[in-house]
């Protein structure tokens, strides 16, 4: 998969002591019915990290992945992502630099894996031979070639995830948000897929299942009465002798002040 | 361009632009075979009761197909994609209102051909014209009307509660009649039961009443759909 920006830049000593932010979360709330699932989140980032979103509410990192990604409506506070805000940014900006995979696919069953590429493509405004050539790519680098004019509807689960994920994929985004992603997928193949290249390329996981995410990300944030009760490198669990599960992060919020 | 052509092929692929671009054709075969059993006058009104039944079915299309495209999360996967909300439900909008626009004037040029003229004496070009377009225009505030319960109802919910509404929103344009200028006066004008004197100007006042309603449905399904969670 191509990284636009070299990986070296962004591992070079300056830039580790810059800490450029690539997601930055202010005073963000949302309430659901009258439930506050979201109350005051405050979060940053910092570039080329890989973080699990954990919530005590399952549903609190899930929401605010889709607040982030455009699909869900903030009561108040602001979100910006490798610079931009959704509501000022370029469309063709947005979308070459903010990538995004739910727990379901969605992308529209009627199409082949081919033409979702393609149509994820033009939308991020990819043109002319660098298109085909991306989308031949991706179609081999995520073994969706065999099927690949085949209408998704015919294929499984397994199949739509890796389709999603390689569509998010294709504009190569400096942020990546995936919410629940790749349930389908056996172990080892969503490990080998949730390892995502580019050490630029900054990831959020939201996952009601923790433990699964162990060996993929480097930072966990737990979410607990709306707001951010735990942000800390994944190592903090090992110095506290915790499980990478939502109860050992639930005490390592408790220790960590 | 590129989300045009996405909504066209979706709509084609699920047979929907097919039942958008037939409906009004079969109203028009319908009304020449009741033409020929029942006289002209019963043949009218059947092809304007069909007009009607295809702008009520055509908003159930376009209704369902938006619901299903919302509950199947594809419209997410546009708007992750930075495609704006409102150009997303423009689209549904427009293509289907391009779609029923040229439905309704080949089925009205097929039944113009079938049918004798109404009243005394066969219309001019300009009157066959207005007519057809205004017995077209009621399919587009129900369009938009669709797409607006669409927003935040099942396809199931949606098509009853599209054709259901129509139903009853029928009721008032059946008893007001020919004597007032309605948005469902195209169909009068079908069934010959406007003066003759008065085709034009009852037909332009009533699809100026479509377009005005379209407008306002639209405006209030794409503000929904703005604050819509996806």
């Amino acid at each position: 998969m191509p990284t636009s920006t070299p990986d070296a830049l962004w591992s070079s000593p300056a830039a580790g002591r810059l800490r450029p932010v690539a997601v930055e979360v202010n005073d963000l709330a949302r309430r659901v019915g009258n439930r506050p699932i979201l109350d005051g989140i405050e979060l940053a980032v910092p570039v080329g990290a890989r973080v699990l979103l954990a919530g005590v509410d399952p549903e609190a990192p899930s929401l605010l992945l889709r607040i982030m990604a455009g699909l869900a409506r903030a009561d108040r506070g602001t979100v910006t992502l490798a610079g931009l805000q959704r509501e000022t940014a370029i469309p063709e900006g947005w979308v070459r630099r903010i990538g995004f995979v739910g727990s379901d696919p969605g992308i529209p069953r009627w199409m082949t894996a081919a033409e979702s590429l393609d149509l994820a493509a033009r939308l991020s405004g990819i043109d002319g031979a660098e298109r085909q050539r991306e989308i031949e790519e991706f179609l081999q680098a995520f073994r969706l070639g065999a099927i690949r004019d085949r209408p998704l509807q015919h294929a499984g689960r397994i199949i739509l995830e890796r389709t999603a994920l390689a569509a998010a994929l294709l504009p190569d985004p400096e942020v990546l948000l995936l919410d629940e992603p790749l349930r389908g997928q056996a172990p080892s193949d969503r490990l080998r897929l949730l390892r995502i290249p580019g050490e630029r390329r900054t990831v959020l996981i939201a996952s009601r299942y923790p433990a699964q995410q162990g060996g993929v990300v480097d930072r966990v944030v737990l979410i607990r009465d709306g707001r951010v009760a735990l942000d800390a490198p994944i190592g903090e669990l090992d110095v506290q002798r915790l499980p990478l599960s939502l109860r050992g992060l639930t005490a390592l919020a408790d220790l960590v002040p | 361009m590129i989300l045009t052509v996405h909504v066209a092929r979706q709509l084609w692929i699920q047979l929907r632009l097919l039942g958008l671009l037939v409906l009004p054709a079969i109203a028009a075969v319908v009304a020449v075979i009741v033409d020929g059993q029942f006289g002209s006058e019963a043949g009218r009104l059947a092809l304007a009761v069909g007009f009607a039944a295809a702008a009520v079915l055509s908003a159930a299309l376009v209704g369902t197909g938006f619901s299903e495209e919302i509950g199947s999360g594809a419209a997410a996967w546009l708007v992750v994609r930075a495609v704006p909300r409102t150009a997303l439900i423009r689209a549904w909008l427009a293509l289907p209102a391009l779609a029923v626009l040229v439905a309704f004037v080949l089925a009205g040029i097929l039944a113009g051909l079938a049918l004798p003229p109404p009243l005394e004496g066969a219309p001019g070009p300009v009157a066959v014209a207005v007519t057809v377009l205004a017995a077209a225009a009621p399919a587009l505030p129900l369009s938009a009307a669709a797409l607006a319960i669409a927003v935040d109802a099942s396809s199931r919910v949606t098509l009853v509660t599209v054709v259901g509404g129509a139903a009853i929103l029928a009721l008032p344009f059946v008893l007001l009649g020919e004597t007032a200028v309605h948005p469902a006066s195209g169909y009068w004008l079908v069934a010959g039961m406007v003066p003759a004197d008065r085709p034009i100007t009852v037909g332009l006042q009533a699809i100026g009443l479509c377009l005005t309603l379209a407008a306002l449905a639209w405006a209030g399904a794409a503000l929904r759909f703005r604050r819509r969670d996806l």
